[in-house]
Formats: structure tokens, C-alpha cells, sequence
């Protein structure tokens, strides 16, 4: 027992969010979502491999095993050796079941010229992972092109963070209320796949077509993505009739701009985009005009900070804090139930990915693939890189009649849109 | 580059038809020779994502053929049993036997899981078929008496052994050791103040809570600072 190298463990809490997924998480709803990176060239597994075990072992969110304590889960240090990175053969975002996985949370995969980081949510969001992306990356491609090692420096780049602070208990305010009230939305039903199985359809978008009819709503790109997909489902699900629940579109947002954070670990919230479905044949501009509204008064960050505060508070409570994790565990399972009744789906955009200029020349696009969650079984990301939009829909439904009305929106409106798809919808 | 006319998009994929609206696309690259009443060349794939061949589901079919043979040896000694009834069910405890079993196998087999979590699992099961056998034998309590015990001071002394032989995360089995000492002084005090006479103090009760204690403040002792803050860590609140 005098094994001292495990002496002082790095060891730290999950934060606000990430409590949830560990409770939630199983086969089939994996709570895993995935960030890619395409580059102009093959990859070569060998080089991958020497650049995850080199980037590796300063991201101390990534090189993590979670724990179970009486109370709480919590994440320590993972001393194994990364597992072997091997060519893509899974649906994406399959669920991790981290013994099969050397105790860690993550898996990198590799097919053709792509790099796939799948990471459980527990983790950190989709900002914390292309963070680790773009850094096993930008080693990679120092490896394969020593030639970068004269322009750039062989280490992390300046602008990564590895902050690894809980910044929802640094920036809560205490004794807030409950903001919101849990109401029941669509839910969408159809036929779906194979249990695991995920349809994946990008659509490539030119961003200067996108924001120049955005533009001409006189509305934000997202806002306009927001619109056109519940548009896609009013049309093609609701045949454009009524609807005694709304269709709630949750937006996820980045909350690191607002408190000036630069944490590796989750820093989001959901806020909603909700369009009462009164009447039947109603057109796009209205629909804009109210899940814009809708998304506008929520986008505060006042607003922002009691969504999140109130769920702080609760942790910080001694009381609750106090009450064993198998009991925790069974009313977090409750509520979110309860609460994932509340979204019809959910669109959430990554934000357009800084690269240095001198990798530029390497990379073709960055893409995002949600797994599916309780209730939604059919969600949208968006990730830009240079002039593209990527939009991607991933689904669990065998139909794809609400991804065709959104890209024929669209294409009606001037974008010009191409697609590729993971092949499940030929089947 | 193929276009599919309805949707007005273009398809970057190995395509003849519209993955949304599977309309046949135009301007593809077939020849003008190619048999198109052919279903066969109609074929569309994705060219970005691999061909996922479905897991192998050998194993599903192994433990769906373990699960029924189960079934059926049960039914059957039931069915025997009662034809040859002899004032014993003696079928009981096949049946018993036969659902721990399966436990055991589909647990272990099902998804690779921590070796300290299959420890205490099987532990807990372990006894609880005990107590369930001993009462199918017209309970004379062998089992809190002697075999739960031994079943404790078993599994802790597995866990000592992993603990020493070296596992790199050897101060995480204390948890074992504190639950299987818990379990012993569970023992003795519903045997002592409960009084309810099922459970019965013996000899080999004292034992295990003597020996689980040994071995967890042993433990405590020599794990020195790596140990308390596995405690820490586990009890953190």
C-alpha cells in the first residue's frame, strides 16, 4: 500500500449540469454527442494516436474516470493509458459505457479524412470538446506536416483555456426562484430505427447566401434556423393544423460570453423557442416573427442567470446536499421526466470555429451530431467554419419529412443547400 | 453531380435517389448502357460514413437460450415434483438455484462492469439466495448463522488480496470493506437487540465483524493519506 504516485489524486465535483447526465444516461439515450473535424487529407491512425496521448494529459476534464461517493458523483484522475483509436464502424454517439473504454468518457474515432470526438456530457458542452478537437488537431497536423513546427509552436495554442472552474457556483445569484414552469410540448411520434441506430443528414450551407436572406427577415441567422425548423414541423408533422401543446424548440446557450468565462466544463443554458400553434395555415413570416420574439426576451442575462441560479441554489443547499445519492438520483430522474416533456427538440449552434490561419489550409469543416434524449428524437446542430454552414439533423425516426420541408424552405428562399447523410435514410 | 430536382438540393452522397424524398436524382453518373431496371443499380450509400454492419448478436442469443433452458428445467422439476409429490417442493430450490444462476451469468456477461461493483453485487445476491434457501429447507438459520458470515469475511479478504496484489486503484475497494463491515454489525445487532429470532448471534457472526474490522482499520492505518482522501473523496458532500 505504498503506491505514493496515487497518493494526491486530482480529483473535482461535477458541475451544476453534468449531475444530471450520469442518472439519465444508459443504452440508448447516451446523453454522448459528438464534434468532428474534416480535413483535405486521410488520416492516419498512428499519427492520431500520438497526438490524443500527447494533448491528452494537460485537458485534466478529459483525462477523467467518474466516481461514485455516498453523496455525490464525482470525477478523478484517470491513470490508464488512452484506449486504441480505431476507424469509425458505430452509429455516431453511441452510448459509453466507460469499462469497455478504460474508465474514460470519452472515444476518438477515425474514418477516412475524419476525426470524431465523441464525449459524454458529463464532461463539458460542445465548446469544452471542439476546445480539445481543435488542440488534438492542431497536433496532429504538427505530426503529419512537421513543416507547421517552423510557423507555429509545438504546444497547445495561446488561446486555449484550461480552466477547469464550475463557473455556474461562481456566477449564481443566491436565493433565486424558480424561473420557468414545466409545460407540456409536441412530441413528436413516428416510426423509428433500430434502438441505437441514429440517422445523420449535414446539410452544407453557404453562409453568405444564409446571412444575406436572414438579413432580409430582418433576423439573426439563428433566429432564422430556429424559425424554419419549427416552420419544418408545423408543415410536415402538423400539416399545418392546430395544436393544444406548442412546439418548443430548446436553444442552448452558451453562457462563457455573458460571465466571462473561459471553463472547460459545462457552461450552458437552455432557453426556448415557443410557438403556440393557435390556428391553422399559418405562414413563415409569423412563425419568425414569434419564436424570434420568443427567443429575443429570453436571451438577457438576467434572464440567463436565474435559469441557472435556482438549480445552484438547490445544490448549495445543505439539506439536500446531505441526502444520499441513490435518493438524489431518483428524484433528478423525476424531474427530468417531468421536464422533458417540455421540448419538442432541440437546435443548438456552435458558433463559428476560430482557427489559426496557418491550419487553415488542412481543414475542410468542423460537424456536430446530437444523440438522442427522452421525448426528442429528432435534433439539429450548426457549426460554421470559414464561408460553410454545416446543419446537421440527427434522428432516431425512420420518416425524414420534417428534414425535407426544412431544407426546401430553404432552397425556396435562395440558399443553396447540399447534403450528405450517414446512409441509414437509404435503407 | 447529382441534384434532386423536388427538394432542390444537390446530394454529396453515392446516390440515385433523394435520402429525403427518394425521388430519383438527375444527372448522375450513370451510363447509358447501365441495366436500369436493375434494382440492384439503384444502390445509394453515404461516401463520408462507413457501412455499419449490425452488432454481433451472439451473445444476446446465448443469454435468450440460457434464460429459457432455464425456464423449461424449472417448469419440468415443478411439473415432476408435483406428479412425485412426496410432502417436500424440493423444485424450489432448483428453481431458486436455477434464477441465481441466470443472474449471476447475465450480470457478469451483460456489459462489462467495475470489478469492486460485480464484488458487491454478487455479494448482496449471494446472501439473499442463502436466507431465500434456507427458508425453502423449513428455516433452521444456517444461513445468517454460518454462511453469511463466511460469505463477508470471503469477500472481504478478495478484496484485501486485490488490494495488496497491486490494482492501480486499490484505495477505492475500502468501500467494500466498510459495506461488508457494516453487514456484520447489521448481523450481530438484529441478532442481539431485534431479537426477533430469525437471526441468531453465532460465533462465526463475532468472527466476521472481528475480522471485517481488522482488516478495514488495518486498511485506514497503513493506506495512510491515500485513504483518507478516497474517504473524502467518496463521502464528500
Amino acid at each position: 500500500m505504498s503506491k505514493k504516485k496515487s497518493k494526491d489524486i486530482k480529483w473535482n465535483r461535477l458541475d451544476n449540469t453534468a449531475n444530471l447526465f450520469p442518472v439519465i444516461a444508459r443504452e440508448g439515450m447516451s446523453n454522448v454527442y459528438r464534434v468532428s473535424v474534416v480535413l483535405k487529407e486521410d488520416i492516419d491512425p498512428e499519427e492520431l494516436t500520438k497526438a490524443v496521448n500527447k494533448v491528452l494529459p494537460f485537458f485534466d476534464v478529459f483525462k477523467a474516470r467518474m466516481k461514485k461517493g455516498l453523496f455525490w458523483y464525482y470525477f478523478e484522475k484517470n491513470s490508464n493509458p488512452f484506449p486504441e483509436i480505431r476507424e469509425e464502424s458505430t452509429y455516431p454517439c453511441m452510448y459509453i459505457n466507460p469499462y469497455d473504454n478504460r474508465e474514460y468518457l470519452f472515444r476518438v474515432t477515425y474514418y477516412k479524412n475524419r476525426i470524431n470526438l465523441e464525449a459524454f456530457h458529463a464532461l463539458t458542452d460542445g465548446n469544452g470538446a471542439l476546445t480539445f478537437l481543435r488542440e488534438i488537431t492542431y497536433q496532429y497536423l504538427r505530426n503529419v506536416h512537421p513543416e507547421l513546427k517552423e510557423k507555429v509552436r509545438d504546444s497547445l495554442a495561446a488561446t486555449t483555456s484550461l480552466d477547469i472552474e464550475d463557473s455556474y457556483v461562481s456566477n449564481y445569484k443566491k436565493g433565486a426562484k424558480r424561473p420557468y414552469k414545466t409545460k407540456k410540448a409536441l412530441i413528436i411520434k413516428g416510426e423509428k430505427l433500430l434502438i441505437n441506430q441514429l440517422s445523420v443528414i449535414h446539410g452544407l450551407i453557404d453562409i453568405g447566401d444564409i446571412k444575406r436572406v436572414a438579413k432580409s427577415y430582418g433576423v439573426t441567422i439563428n433566429h432564422y434556423l430556429v424559425a424554419a425548423f419549427t416552420w419544418a414541423i408545423y408543415k410536415s408533422y402538423l400539416k399545418e393544423q392546430p395544436s393544444k401543446d406548442p412546439i418548443v424548440t430548446a436553444v442552448p446557450v452558451n453562457l462563457r460570453p455573458y460571465f466571462d468565462s473561459d471553463t472547460l466544463k459545462n457552461f450552458f443554458v437552455v432557453v426556448s423557442a415557443v410557438f403556440d400553434v393557435e390556428r391553422e395555415n399559418m405562414t413563415f413570416e409569423e412563425i419568425l416573427e414569434i419564436t424570434t420574439k420568443s427567443l429575443k426576451e429570453q436571451i438577457t442575462k438576467e434572464h440567463l442567470e436565474k435559469l441557472f441560479s435556482y438549480n445552484v441554489s438547490n445544490e448549495k443547499n445543505l439539506i439536500l446536499r446531505s441526502v444520499p445519492l441513490f435518493i438524489k438520483s431518483i428524484a433528478m430522474r423525476m424531474v427530468y421526466n417531468e421536464s422533458a416533456r417540455a421540448n419538442t427538440t432541440t437546435l443548438t449552434n456552435l458558433g463559428v470555429i476560430p482557427v489559426p490561419d496557418e491550419y487553415r489550409e488542412y481543414i475542410e469543416r468542423f460537424l456536430a451530431v446530437l444523440s438522442m434524449s427522452k421525448g426528442q428524437s429528432l435534433k439539429a446542430t450548426v457549426i460554421s467554419y470559414g464561408d460553410e454552414l454545416v446543419l446537421t439533423f440527427s434522428s432516431a425516426f425512420r420518416g425524414t419529412g420534417i428534414q425535407r420541408t426544412f431544407f426546401r424552405k430553404l432552397s425556396e428562399d435562395g440558399i443553396k443547400v447540399s447534403i450528405e447523410t450517414n446512409g441509414v435514410n437509404y435503407e | 453531380m447529382n441534384i434532386c430536382r423536388r427538394c432542390k438540393i444537390t446530394i454529396n452522397d453515392d446516390a440515385m435517389m433523394c435520402p429525403l424524398c427518394h425521388g430519383i436524382l438527375e444527372d448522375t453518373d450513370i451510363e447509358a448502357d447501365e441495366e436500369l431496371d436493375d434494382p440492384e443499380t439503384y444502390d445509394s450509400r453515404s461516401i463520408t460514413y462507413p457501412d455499419v454492419t449490425p452488432v454481433s448478436r451472439t451473445l444476446h442469443f446465448i443469454m435468450k437460450l440460457l434464460i429459457f433452458a432455464s425456464v423449461v428445467a424449472g417448469f419440468t422439476t415443478v411439473v415432476i415434483n408435483a406428479v412425485l409429490f412426496n410432502g417436500f417442493w424440493w423444485s424450489l430450490i432448483v428453481c431458486m438455484s436455477l434464477a441465481y444462476g441466470c443472474f449471476v451469468v447475465l450480470y457478469v456477461f451483460r456489459t462489462r462492469k467495475s470489478l469492486q461493483k460485480l464484488i458487491q453485487v454478487q455479494m448482496v445476491v449471494g446472501i439473499l439466495f442463502l436466507i431465500a434457501l434456507d427458508f425453502a429447507l423449513g428455516y433452521s438459520a444456517w444461513s445468517v448463522k454460518y454462511a453469511i458470515p463466511i460469505i463477508l469475511v470471503a469477500t472481504d479478504v478478495s478484496v484485501a488480496v486485490i488490494m495488496l496484489v497491486g490494482d492501480d486503484n486499490w484505495q477505492s475497494y475500502v468501500m467494500t470493506e466498510i459495506v461488508t463491515f457494516l453487514f456484520s454489525v447489521v448481523m450481530i445487532v438484529l441478532g442481539v437487540f431485534v431479537k426477533v429470532n430469525i437471526l441468531d448471534v453465532s460465533i462465526f457472526s463475532i468472527g466476521a465483524v472481528v475480522i471485517t474490522g481488522l482488516l478495514l482499520a488495518t486498511t485506514i492505518v497503513f493506506g495512510d493519506r491515500i485513504i483518507q482522501n478516497e474517504l473524502r473523496r467518496r463521502f464528500h458532500i
